[in-house]
């Protein structure tokens, strides 16, 4: 009696063991290696009044393959338009024998017709698809999205990739700006709407590199800050990790002195004067001799003081510049002085929120650049024996 | 019924902590009321320490007496009837929970398997835990307990270095009732204060029943606020309300040293384990309540069919994403709640003690 119980019992646990396993095997996300597309760029283009245009980069399955020295390309492009960023995304299934796999995507670029009508209706797909990623960086082109994910880099075989380098490693010219999706969502949601996204062109040689700054209201483009006045920008954000301040020498003005910028720490303050906001930017910039063309002797306490009030006025001038072009040209509160009236001052954010762009052209500002040149590298004289 | 399990203090805490930290990392944005959820974390659990101080006071006034058992007491005949609309309340709220898993687990990682897949090997595994009885359940919750503190405090290390305490500003901007309203409704959340009365003469010392309630409460609020602090901290008030699920986006978010990204499947796996301790506790609690209610010899047969009842409720509410939330934030709900959490153990406790006092005199 206990044997044909113990026999029923494993041949009942034989069964669940058979019935999971088939069930577990019924996974219907599955996705094998071979039968996915994997995705490095997306380019986005207007490409009629309804229809957008959508460029997807994705590797080349024989490249994953070890061959040496072959000289072909790793990366194929294809392209597909649609009423939507989805649809255009499904189309190109019409072209790939594979289904595309968004996961890996690292770069999407978006084409400036489709920038300046607005970028955030295109970026819902890639947001709220289960396979996008909040890491993605953004750029905009001032060409058309699909040359630029169709062009190439020299150093790398996978553009996407080369892009996405770009951003990264230029933050040490602190003239660029990163953007990834999650940061444009989070300016796009906030108080006052507006985007900072950096660009990328085809460059001379027909290799891509990196542009001037888009700049977004709302989520439509409105203009461009070329490199000095995306540092301008920058400072006034803190955010500047390293950089080159040229400034003339002291007693010989025509000759430059490059400082490298070592670190930069920012704070803001709020203060009320007759009833109005007053924004205070205190900004302290640590740095170190670089450079001198000249051959004159810096290395004394009254030049190096002279220096550092010269780096000053560069640096306040640069805020200046970018403050006054986004109050006159842009008329975007792109420095985030309107949330931070809302964070300090709530009940003075209720009256002014309503028509924030004119008083946004009306705000003070007050900027305070401290530098201070702790380092002059390993010389202290270009000719010596004087 | 049969001679009674016995469960430790500490398995106890445990238990009560999974079951109620594992809702907040699924709602998470639905309790999110701007800025002030800071405050609303710490009102919402002097809420339910109001409500667990009146349960402590009815096991107080009859120890070693299921909940249950107290209510008939209190109510005579109709005590029974309560407990059966307890327990109807009870696979209500339980359903619509499961649901919320189902919704997080479908969107996020599983879109194209069926929904009723997902239940059905997700219910399978409930009934065949909830059927070993609540020492196994105890002991299980130990281990999950600690994999699920070690995942929440490893998130938070991975995205502190993005927290932006500035977000939280400006505090209290819209006065304190909607911030009074959104810590009642976290605080309504917590089904565990009754659950944990139904099972109290279970616990190895009754008397450290009230510390055990406040442990458990007391982690998994430091749990929602260790949450609340990332998810705001790192994305901001007006970008959290966009989310569906926040702690999800933080956890896609987190990655240290372009090399530990993607770990969203580990966090739902570990995110599995806890939801099946929570339902499999609820079930377990419900099948339990039945016997007891009918005066059964065995909960086991119950098991099953209140799993199936489940699923079924699960598979009509599931079918749309926006009934799971329009439910959980409705009035009636609150309503509800509040009969069954507040109003029905006040008066319990309320009879109980004239009755003392009735007895005494004479």
């Amino acid at each position: 009696m206990k044997g044909i119980k113990l026999c029923i019992k494993k041949v009942l646990l034989f069964c669940i063991s058979i019935i999971f396993s088939i069930s577990y095997i019924g996974c219907w996300n599955r996705r094998e290696l071979s039968t996915v597309a994997i995705i490095q760029g997306v380019g986005i283009d207007k490409s009629s009044d309804i229809d957008i245009k959508l460029t997807t980069q994705i590797i080349r399955p024989e490249s994953m393959k070890k061959t040496q020295g072959s000289k072909e390309k790793h990366v194929v492009t294809i392209k597909s338009t649609g009423e939507s960023s989805f649809d255009a995304f499904r189309n190109s299934t019409f072209i790939s024998d594979r289904k595309l796999f968004l996961s890996h995507n690292k770069v999407i670029v978006i084409g400036e017709d489709l920038a300046k009508q607005g970028v955030s209706s295109v970026l819902d797909f890639f947001a709220r698809d289960h396979e996008g990623s909040g890491n993605v960086l953004l750029f905009i082109s001032k060409e058309k999205a699909e040359d630029i994910i169709e062009g190439h880099h020299d150093q790398e075989t996978i553009l996407a990739k080369a892009i996405e380098n770009l951003a990264k490693t230029t933050s040490v010219s602190g003239k660029v700006v990163k953007e990834t999706m999650d940061d444009f969502f989070k300016q796009y949601s906030g108080d006052i709407p507006y985007a900072i996204i950096p660009g990328v062109k085809v460059g001379e040689n027909g290799s891509i590199n990196l542009d001037e700054t888009a700049v977004f209201k709302s989520d439509k483009l409105v203009g461009w800050l070329d490199h000095k006045e995306t540092r301008g920008l920058l400072w006034t954000l803190g955010k500047v990790k390293s950089t080159i301040v040229l400034i003339n020498t002291p007693q010989e003005e025509n000759k430059k002195v490059s400082l490298e910028v070592l670190s930069e720490k920012m704070e803001r303050s709020l203060t009320i004067v007759d009833g109005k906001p007053v924004v205070n930017l205190k900004i302290n910039v640590k740095s170190s001799l670089g450079e001198q063309v000249s051959d004159k002797n810096l290395i004394h306490k009254e030049y190096i003081e002279d220096m550092e009030k010269r780096q000053s006025v560069v640096i306040k001038e640069e805020i200046e510049n970018i403050i006054n072009k986004s109050k006159r040209e842009l008329n975007v509160d792109i420095f985030g002085f309107g949330p931070m009236i809302h964070k300090r001052k709530p009940k003075m954010w209720a009256v002014l929120k309503d028509n924030w762009d004119d008083e946004f052209k009306n705000l003070k500002v007050n900027i305070e650049v401290k530098s201070k040149i702790v380092r002059v590298g390993l010389k202290l004289d270009t000719k010596g024996g004087r | 019924m049969e001679e009674r399990e016995q469960i430790s203090l500490r398995q106890f805490i445990y238990i009560i902590f999974i079951s109620r930290a594992i809702l907040g990392i699924a709602y998470g944005n639905v309790e999110v009321e701007k800025q002030d959820i800071i405050v609303e974390v710490f009102l919402s659990f002097s809420f339910v320490v109001l409500m667990m101080e009146v349960i402590c006071a009815i096991i107080r006034e009859l120890p070693n007496k299921t909940y249950i058992e107290c209510s008939r007491v209190a109510f005579g005949k109709l005590g029974s009837v309560i407990c059966l609309i307890y327990v109807i309340y009870f696979i209500y709220k339980d359903s619509v929970s499961f649901a919320m898993f189902n919704a997080l687990i479908s969107t996020a990682i599983l879109p194209e398997t069926p929904t009723i897949f997902l239940s059905i090997t997700f219910i399978i595994a409930v009934v065949y835990g909830a059927t070993k009885g609540l020492e196994t359940i105890g002991r299980v919750a130990e281990i999950v307990g600690v994999i699920i503190i070690i995942s929440i405090v490893s998130i938070f290390l991975l995205v502190y270095k993005d927290i932006d305490m500035e977000n939280f500003l400006p505090l209290l901007e819209r006065g304190p009732m909607p911030m009074i309203k959104g810590g009642t409704v976290v605080a309504l959340r917590t089904l565990e204060v009754i659950f944990i009365a139904i099972i109290a003469p279970y616990l190895s010392d009754i008397n450290k029943i009230r510390k055990g309630y406040i442990i458990g409460f007391a982690t998994s609020w430091v749990v929602f606020f260790i949450i609340i602090i990332c998810i705001i901290g790192v994305f901001g008030v007006n970008q959290v309300v966009t989310k569906t699920f926040p702690y999800y986006s933080l956890v896609k978010f987190a990655n240290a040293f372009n090399f530990v990204e993607r770990i969203q499947a580990v966090h739902i796996g570990i995110w599995v384990l806890g939801a099946y301790i929570k339902i499999t506790f609820a079930i377990y609690i419900m099948a339990y309540s039945l016997a007891e209610i009918f005066s059964l010899r065995e909960y086991k047969p119950l098991i099953l069919p209140i799993g199936l009842i489940m699923m079924a409720i699960n598979e009509l509410l599931v079918s749309r994403y926006v009934d799971i939330r329009s439910i959980t934030l409705s009035s009636i709900d609150i309503a509800g709640t509040i009969f069954f959490q507040v109003i029905i153990p006040l008066i319990m406790l309320i009879i109980i003690k004239i009755k003392k006092c009735v007895l005494k005199k004479i």
